[in-house]
């Protein structure tokens, strides 16, 4: 339900009447007594559908008998299939765990792939790799369901028609002798970012072999940081601030704790600092648009993007004209760095020019202790020798004698002002080497089948330098091949094998002991950079102008399907972002105020300008977006994308100018119709206040919840559980959770969770059994934003339990709320009894509509569930259960940690702990004696097994 | 004095006496059929690739369960033997029989053997041999004397009354040794339920409640 945006005034009003200092959505802050109506209903949306009393009895009397006639169906025949030759070391039913690696702009987000018979079916974090720790970000993790994807190419085409590679080999032979002759000229490579010392090897000798070709490197959205390494050094260089060491970190719309490739290796350094200093580090961001950082920020000032420059220079010491809130953050700055000497980080995010970056490198080192709180090395990723522009207009002049583009997909995702499909269509030869077909592929004479990075053998380096090599897990499912096979044929290595090129790089440097090292640890010794200790040069004072008046656009890669890389998984689709909890769809985010002056509402169209480039999107009202400004992400819109992608959103890329710049100027204007949004932040809501806590530092709450299990002192109604064994509890540490997701996609992974799809989310079906909720404090336009995942809380005197007809769910001897899937019946009283609403129910078959091959990744170890049934999270009891066994088989306890939770072991800043109550020395009994520890809605008499730690702010006198 | 009955209520006493006769008789049935020997597959000799006789492997030649079995001790699933398995011994003995044809193909075509399952349990039961190894529960307590079966069938219907009467009480069936837990032979000694109590303890099943639903269901 679209509604008016509440006046400003109303947060004081409802202060005023003791309401709440924390909201959900801007829905909350409106006195409209059908807007309330509307909230407080379970299923918002499926309330307004309105069902006669006939049809349900109609409905009812059908699931009846169709329920009958299903109890009787025998089960089915499943041959059992042995191996012919039984791998060594394969145990049927016990999986088997490989390090490995997936690439993500360069950079390896090394993983461990769990592989069920021959199967790889979820990925975690390598515990043995020190950028990853057992950590894993969303993304990483769903490229397993990429792997699966249905739609992904399996076969070579030649102008759209089916080829095969033979025929392939033999077109490239004839271009490789001819390209031989001319010295390469006209031979261009385009490619993503790189670091894989496989693919630079192969890209020199191509150089070698081919004198002119010309190697083009890109990522969709302009992001670079080799211009101002240097412009600050002299060189270029990777700039690392320790987010681990530093008291005061400085964020000019530098998103650390955000989606992308460093995010993993960014939130273990940020939550180890966190951890344990009592709301340090001091996190001080400006930016245009709300990020996970700026979520986490101690001071944020929300402020147009063009206007960073000025903050930039006024922090240097110059003396640019800047707002009073601009001017007050500032000078909160400035008190912080003086007050904390050499412990000092500050960043410029890379959409910021190199100027502005290259002055905040020169802040950084000056302010903090090079070597320390920054840390230099030479740069992980390659930097390509030129840029797409510079190949389109190569291919508009008719230079281009064959394209060689592999993963990439530059008719789509490339600046909409760069007339690249056009260009191509005119291109001799065009090959283009891609996972799926997509915009480019139909466009281009060749496309071939990549093989995914899990099929692969390959290399690749994670932030620190350090090598990965990748091994594949499973044989190519779709005829792929490696992108080093592709390089090699074009080498002259027509139909090589995938695992000599990766050996070749490694011949003499990687004996085959330290291979099978490499292998097995995921890591290869040795091969982290050096860290290098640099000079700045002096740098002159940054020109900056006040930006013109006037709204400007800022593009950003969306936050759950990136560029649009992973715009074909439905995982990510169905995440919620963790700004605006918009699913399957992308929007053009804009202050309140903005929303005001265009009389606008979420979901209305607005029309954008930038450049004389108009497209059209919903507006999404997000408080904290600065003033004038609009955010639009890309990724969405897509033509060839996949059955998953097609169809949702805007292109944002269509109106994206071809020079990079932080924001551009634009026009927008109320188009006065809506677009059907689908938001789950109001989605099962509690009812109920303080639900989200904040302290002082070394301050408890008022009512920090009992620590001892089974609450034997509180009065009760309900039947009374004591625990002298195991009594499984977790404690989730608001302080640390940075709304990242990644523990919503690993329960996804784990527990074999569907995605149901818009119009489903749209009636309150998602059915996620750990969902991340998010709210506000304070201000409608400056708020701070708090972040907590809500499991199933596994209640002492669970509400559901009482509710359920026929005991589906009950309580085990350990404090597990269980839920038995073939008692249920699907009343769905035990969801309306639980006032966490975290039960989900299946309304229809979901899983059952999975193509075969998106079914062999699912996870063996939980049961597939049916419709008509109820779930929930079940503090994935398989592992409890897998615990247990091989604990009782060797007649023992089960040690503390042996027990992790899928949304525990992914969590990048260990929010999660888990373990056994009853155990006063366990990390969880730990947590939940700090007196930060309280309970959702305690006064109920619930008495939750799943806590919470409030989160930590510093006030102003601390900081000074 | 008014009429107490309708003219209808007698029909109706009828109509009632007999649905309710008819519901109890269906519902007799019905629990009858579920647990019926045809439903449960018991006795059952489904087709097999190759007539693979447990009688002549195990009770005539000795074979142990573990030389095809071999993950029963470490895994959730016994596991099936590989065609390698198969033709550690039949790449010198019966190598031309006729009815060992499929064993040799698979090798030679590198197509693996499909069995049939005789011992067959629902999707949403996770049941863990390893742990009944190792707490004592013999192979022949829930697979019957294979060793007297030229044809496998399932001797007992494993049906959730079937487990969970021993989960609820299993001193019956804890044998002394692993030795005993393999031997297809095995039978109670007269002094198996003290014994049995005994054992209980000892391996620490006594603290463990098996009844409880997420020990086999999740």
């Amino acid at each position: 339900m679209p509604v008016d945006l509440p006046a400003k005034d109303r947060l004081q009003q409802l202060a005023q009447q003791g309401g709440k200092r924390f909201w959900r959505g801007l829905e909350e802050l409106v006195t409209d007594r059908a807007v309330q109506d509307w909230l407080a209903v379970e299923f918002p949306a499926a309330f307004e559908d309105g069902v006669a009393r006939r049809d349900v009895l109609k409905t009812m009397a059908a699931s009846l008998v169709m329920a009958s006639l299903s109890g009787c169906a025998p089960a089915p025949e499943t041959p059992a299939v042995p191996y012919v030759n039984q791998p060594v070391g394969y145990v049927p039913g016990v999986p088997r765990c490989f390090a490995t690696a997936v690439p993500f702009d360069g950079y390896a987000q090394p993983v461990l792939a769990e592989c069920h018979a021959g199967r790889p079916t979820r990925l975690d974090g390598n515990p043995q790799h020190p950028m990853s720790q057992g950590t894993i970000s969303a993304f990483t993790q769903a490229t397993v369901q990429q792997l699966y994807d249905p739609d992904r190419s399996d076969t070579v085409t030649y102008r759209g028609r089916v080829s095969t590679w033979g025929t392939f080999d033999a077109a490239l032979l004839a271009e490789t002798q001819r390209l031989k002759l001319v010295g390469g000229k006209g031979l261009r490579l385009l490619t993503g970012l790189h670091s894989s010392p496989t693919l630079l090897r192969q890209i020199a000798a191509l150089k070698k072999l081919y004198p002119e070709m010309r190697w083009h490197g890109y990522v969709p959205i302009g992001r670079s940081r080799f211009d101002a390494t240097r412009q600050a050094f002299g060189r270029s260089l990777l700039a690392l601030p320790r987010l681990d060491v530093a008291s005061v970190v400085v964020s000019l719309e530098d998103d650390y704790l955000g989606p992308g490739p460093q995010q993993i290796a960014a939130s273990l350094a940020w939550s180890k600092q966190r951890r344990g200093s009592q709301g340090l580090p001091l996190l001080f961001v400006a930016e245009s648009t709300p990020s996970l950082t700026g979520a986490m920020a101690h001071r944020r000032v929300a402020t147009a993007s063009a206007r960073i420059p000025l903050l930039a220079a006024a922090l240097a010491g110059q003396t640019p004209a800047l707002n009073s809130a601009e001017t007050a953050w500032v000078e909160a700055v400035g008190q912080a760095v003086k007050s904390n000497p050499g412990r000092v980080v500050i960043s410029a995010g890379e959409t910021q020019q190199a100027d502005v970056q290259a002055l905040c490198l020169s802040l950084a080192h000056r302010w903090g202790e090079p070597g320390h709180t920054v840390t230099y090395s030479d740069p992980v990723v390659a930097e390509p020798e030129s840029a797409l522009a510079e190949l389109v207009a190569d291919m508009q002049a008719g230079q281009v004698g064959s394209l060689l583009m592999i993963d990439v997909n530059p008719v789509y995702a490339k600046p909409g002002a760069l007339a690249f499909g056009e260009a191509l269509v005119r291109v001799p030869l065009s090959i283009h080497a891609a996972g799926l077909y997509d915009e480019t592929s139909a466009l281009s004479q060749w496309h071939l089948p990549v093989a995914h990075p899990l099929e692969s053998w390959s290399d690749c380096r994670a932030i620190d330098g350090s090598v990965t090599i990748l091994q594949p897990l499973i044989a190519p499912l779709r005829q792929g091949r490696t992108i080093h096979q592709i390089l090699d044929s074009l080498l002259g290595r027509i139909g090589g094998d995938p695992l000599t090129p990766v050996r070749e790089t490694w011949r003499g440097k990687l004996d085959e002991p330290a291979w099978r090292q490499a292998l097995e640890a995921g890591l290869a010794p040795n091969t982290a950079f050096a860290k290098v200790s640099v000079t700045p040069r002096p740098i002159a004072a940054l020109a900056f102008s006040a930006p013109p008046a006037g709204t400007e656009a800022i593009f950003r890669p969306d936050p759950t399907i990136w560029d649009g890389r992973f715009a074909n998984c439905s995982w990510l689709q169905e995440l919620p972002k963790p700004a605006t909890k918009v699913v399957w769809d992308n929007v053009v985010a804009i202050s309140p105020d903005l929303g005001r002056r265009l009389q606008i509402a979420s979901g209305g169209i607005i029309e954008v300008e930038v450049d004389g480039r108009t497209l059209r999107g919903p507006a999404w009202i997000l408080p904290g977006q600065a003033a004038d400004t609009v955010t639009l992400t890309l990724g969405y819109g897509r033509q060839r994308g996949g059955t998953v992608a097609d169809g949702h959103g805007y292109d944002a890329y269509a109106i994206l100018p071809a020079q990079p710049s932080p924001s551009y100027a634009v026009k927008i204007s109320s188009v006065g119709r809506d677009h059907h949004l689908v938001s789950t932040q109001l989605h099962h809501a509690i009812d109920g206040t303080d639900l989200v806590r904040v302290v002082a530092p070394n301050e408890g709450v008022e009512d920090a919840a009992e620590t001892v299990v089974g609450h034997p002192n509180r009065p009760s109604l309900y039947p009374r559980h004591l625990y002298d064994g195991y009594a499984w509890g977790m404690v989730i540490d608001n302080d640390l959770c940075i709304g990242c997701n990644a523990c919503v996609i690993a329960c996804q992974s784990e527990n074999n969770i569907p995605t149901v799809g818009k119009a489903q989310v749209a009636v309150g079906r998602e059915m996620h059994w750990l969902r991340v909720d998010r709210y506000y404090e304070g201000d409608r336009d400056h708020p701070f934003t708090h972040f907590e995942p809500v499991p199933c809380m596994h209640c002492e005197n669970a509400p559901c339990e009482l509710g359920c007809p026929v005991n589906a769910t009950v309580h085990s001897p350990d404090g597990i709320n269980e839920m038995v899937y073939n008692r249920c019946i699907g009343t769905r009283t035990c969801a309306s009894y639980c006032p966490y609403k975290v039960r989900r129910f299946n309304f229809y078959f979901f899983s059952r509509n999975a193509p075969p091959l998106e079914r062999a990744h699912r996870n063996p170890e939980v049961t597939v569930r049916s419709r008509g049934v109820m779930e929930k999270c079940t503090y994935c009891v398989q592992r409890v259960e897998k615990a247990r066994v091989e604990a009782d088989r060797e007649g023992r306890t089960i040690a503390d940690g042996a027990v992790r939770t899928a949304c525990q072991n992914a969590c990048p800043t260990a929010a999660i702990a888990f373990g056994n109550l009853t155990d006063p020395d366990s990390q969880v009994a730990k947590k939940r004696a700090d007196r930060r520890n309280y309970g959702l809605l305690d006064k109920l008499n619930t008495w939750p097994r799943t806590t919470y730690l409030a989160r930590i702010r510093r006030n102003g006198a601390e900081e000074a | 004095m008014a009429q107490i009955f309708s003219p209808g209520a007698d029909t109706w006493l009828r109509f009632g006496v007999t649905g309710v006769a008819v519901v109890v008789v269906l519902t007799v049935l019905l629990s009858g059929f579920v647990t019926s020997n045809y439903r449960t597959n018991m006795n059952f000799r489904p087709h097999q690739p190759v007539p693979f006789s447990h009688e002549h492997h195990v009770g005539g030649l000795g074979l142990d369960c573990r030389y095809c079995h071999a993950a029963v001790e470490v895994s959730r699933h016994a596991g099936f033997p590989p065609t390698h398995t198969c033709m550690t011994c039949h790449s010198q003995l019966y190598t031309d029989a006729a009815m060992l044809a499929p064993v040799r193909q698979s090798l030679a075509n590198a197509q693996p053997l499909r069995w049939s399952r005789v011992a067959k349990l629902p999707d949403y039961v996770y049941f863990d041999h390893s742990i009944h190894i190792a707490k004592g529960v013999g192979c022949s307590t829930c697979h019957g004397e294979v060793q007297k079966m030229p044809l496998l069938y399932p001797a007992h219907a494993l049906t959730m009354e079937f487990c969970i009467s021993c989960h609820r009480d299993p001193a019956p069936y804890l044998r002394a040794s692993q030795a005993e837990v393999f031997d297809m032979t095995w039978q109670p000694p007269s002094n198996q339920l003290s014994l049995g109590e005994q054992r209980v303890v000892e391996r620490g099943i006594a603290g463990r409640n098996l009844t409880d639903c997420y020990t086999c269901h999740r």
